[in-house]
């Protein structure tokens, strides 16, 4: 029962997280692009979105430490690493040349797909290409 | 920016924050959506440890639908694009969250929020890259 309860829950949290990012525009590049041009035509929404984001999220994450355990888990599964290495600054960097760039990031392009476009679908694939790279290079390497 | 602009950008920050506090209360799970992707289509789970990523993925794509269904969808467009700048965005999008475990979901919205130092970091870094990437594009665009 738990695990249908979970399944309808990560549901709703997507179509909130999506319905989120089409109401506040973010599924437009064009908008995310007016954001990172500092010298265009600036466009200020992806810094309101970010911050109303990160009020609730700071709140409510702040107010879950009351809990021992998730509602339908049993653990709280967060990042535990705490260290800053070359990885984490280099792959950051990279993300945010591809960002510049196009102006989607993961959540908005997969949300862009619900509107038939086919430059999503090209983004979506070209993003599970490149993890795929990382990973078969990686798993060589290590 | 006019005022609906706002409101809307408003409204959607706050979807935005309470999808991700859901996902973590009920789940005790950080809503990255690039790791959520890349486990939920990787093969290295059971499928039924990846169930909730996949209704996470599909809500991600109902939610504007569901906002289209109710009237209030928006005027989306395909920018249509040139194809090579979309494949390289994508992959370099892909690279970049993988190497640097997250993306702005994950570092930025929920990270930052628990003051996670590597998130604070990660998005200073993809800020930073971000800006100076789209900045330089478009003055390139600009001169030519």
């Amino acid at each position: 029962m738990n695990s249908v309860m979970r399944s309808v829950v990560a549901l709703i949290s997507g179509c909130l997280f999506g319905t989120g990012l089409a109401v506040s525009g973010m599924v437009e590049s064009q908008n995310v692009i007016g954001f990172l041009n500092v010298a265009g035509d600036w466009n200020g929404s992806l810094m309101i979105v970010m911050v109303m984001a990160l009020g609730v999220t700071s709140v409510g994450f702040a107010m879950s430490t009351i809990l021992h355990t998730p509602l339908l888990a049993e653990s709280f599964l967060c990042p535990r690493k705490n260290t800053i290495d070359k990885r984490l600054i280099v792959g950051a960097i990279v993300f945010g040349i591809g960002w510049g760039v196009g102006g989607w990031c993961p959540g908005p392009a997969i949300s862009s797909l619900s509107y038939g476009d086919s430059d999503a679908v090209l983004f979506v694939c070209a993003m599970l290409l490149g993890m795929w790279i990382v990973d078969r290079v990686e798993g060589r390497i290590g | 920016m006019d005022l609906i602009v706002i409101t809307d950008s408003i409204v959607g920050g706050l979807f935005i924050g309470v999808a991700a506090v859901t996902l973590y209360v009920f789940l005790g799970r950080v809503a990255g959506i690039s790791g959520i992707t890349w486990q939920a289509v990787a093969l290295e789970n059971e499928i039924s440890a990846n169930i909730w990523r996949w209704c996470f993925i599909g809500g991600l794509i109902m939610g504007p639908l569901l906002l289209g269904m109710l009237g209030l969808g928006s005027d989306y467009e395909s920018l249509n694009r040139s194809p090579i700048i979309v494949l390289v965005s994508g992959v370099l999008v892909g690279v970049g969250s993988k190497i640097g475990s997250g993306c702005t979901s994950g570092h930025a919205v929920c990270g930052v929020a628990r003051l996670s130092k590597r998130s604070i970091v990660a998005t200073a870094c993809f800020m930073s890259s971000g800006i100076l990437t789209a900045t330089t594009l478009g003055l390139l665009s600009d001169a030519s």
